[in-house]
């Protein structure tokens, strides 16, 4: 097996990504010495997992086209899980949670390993509305539901549920999964982060105590994230997008623009700032910071329609979504 | 602007050091088509690993 680096934004790279199709980083394929795939997978999931991949990989080193020949004679799991990876590269997570399925009625004995991966792909899918939340919580009951499921792994599919819920629209339907997440023993060592953002779930959907959503949220960002910039600018996201905290998020955006290292990251954060001074009701300043960040990223599309939408809520129009 | 999210990047070097022994027979080549060649030599696969800086 060779191993080959290629950075898709330099010298050869853009042409060979092209060629592969690359649409999301980090992408591993793996190629025989014409250059045919023979399997791909998106993401690195530490080094057991990405050896575990390229074992596969070398065990069957047919190409996809063979391999999908060979499953439709005669299909096994691991043929099923191998498409299921190739269709998630196309960002055909309809098509992936499709193999998945079959891998795991193939295997059952696996059925853990390719729910996760169902639920996974449902999670990037979710982004695009390929499922509805009803079959993303048939997957996840699926998964509550098998022997020996650790509070690790239930709170990991619960911080899943609640971001699908979340990008839906709809983060409430995920409250039954982040109970039964929280309702196990953190342990010793204290909540790990995934379960701090269970925690400040919670706190917003099923306390509706807003101070403690806010606080616990603190707890997550790193040490020093009052002058880091894209911190900044994360958690005054957060509370724009939670409507909660919005006074201090709004001279935290402020203090983020002011020590931004160049000016389309400092255009990112004033366009957080204008949406805070909005969702205040500055409609005047929420004009002037939009303006300036147009003024300092004037490539980017976005920060122009901004400047219409303010400029229409200013005059008391309704340009908000 | 909502922030935007990084994958994770791979440290090749660090991956194949912490690698097990079903990668102790991953070689390293200096570019895709060094990889390509040595494939071809050798009747082997190559694995690329697509990143970029940020």
């Amino acid at each position: 097996m060779v191993f080959a680096k290629v950075n898709t934004e330099k010298g050869k790279g853009p042409d060979i990504s092209g060629t592969y199709g690359i649409k999301a980083l980090p992408t591993f394929v793996v190629v025989n010495g014409d250059g045919e795939v023979t399997d791909r997978w998106i993401g690195y999931n530490g080094p057991e997992a990405w050896t575990e991949s390229v074992r596969k990989a070398k065990a069957d080193p047919r190409t996809i086209a063979a391999k999908r020949a060979a499953f439709d004679r005669q299909p096994t799991a691991d043929l099923a899980a191998c498409l299921a990876n190739d269709a998630a590269c196309d960002f055909d997570y309809q098509g992936a949670v499709n193999y998945f399925r079959q891998a795991r009625n193939l295997d059952p004995a696996r059925a853990e390993e390719f729910t996760e991966q169902i639920l996974t792909n449902m999670y990037y899918g979710a982004r695009s509305k390929a499922f509805s939340f009803d079959e993303v919580a048939t997957e996840a009951d699926l998964a509550l539901a098998l022997p020996g499921a650790t509070p690790e792994q239930k709170e990991n599919l619960a911080a899943m549920v609640s971001g699908m819920a979340r990008s839906m629209g709809s983060p409430e339907k995920a409250i039954p999964y982040i109970k039964a997440a929280l309702k196990d023993d953190p342990g010793t060592d204290g909540p790990s982060d995934t379960r701090l953002s269970l925690m400040v779930e919670s706190a917003l959907l099923i306390e509706h105590d807003e101070a403690k959503a806010v606080s616990l949220r603190k707890q997550l960002l790193p040490e020093g994230w009052q002058e880091d910039p894209d911190q900044l600018n994360s958690f005054a996201w957060w509370c724009f997008q939670n409507k909660v905290n919005l006074a201090e998020a709004e001279k935290l955006a402020q203090h983020g623009a002011e020590i931004a290292p160049d000016d389309a990251s400092r255009a990112n954060i004033l366009d957080t700032a204008a949406e805070i001074s909005a969702a205040l009701g500055k409609h005047d300043e929420a004009l002037a910071q939009a303006k300036q960040a147009a003024q300092l990223d004037p490539d980017k599309d976005y920060f122009q329609q901004q400047v219409d939408r303010f400029t229409s809520e200013a005059a008391g129009g309704s340009g908000a979504d | 602007m909502r922030p935007r999210r990084i994958a994770p990047a791979i440290l090749a070097l660090a991956l194949l050091a912490a690698a097990g022994s079903a990668l102790a027979q991953v070689t390293p080549a200096a570019s895709f088509d060094a990889a390509l060649k040595a494939a071809q030599d050798n009747d082997q696969l190559v694995v690329v690993d697509f990143y970029a800086d940020w």
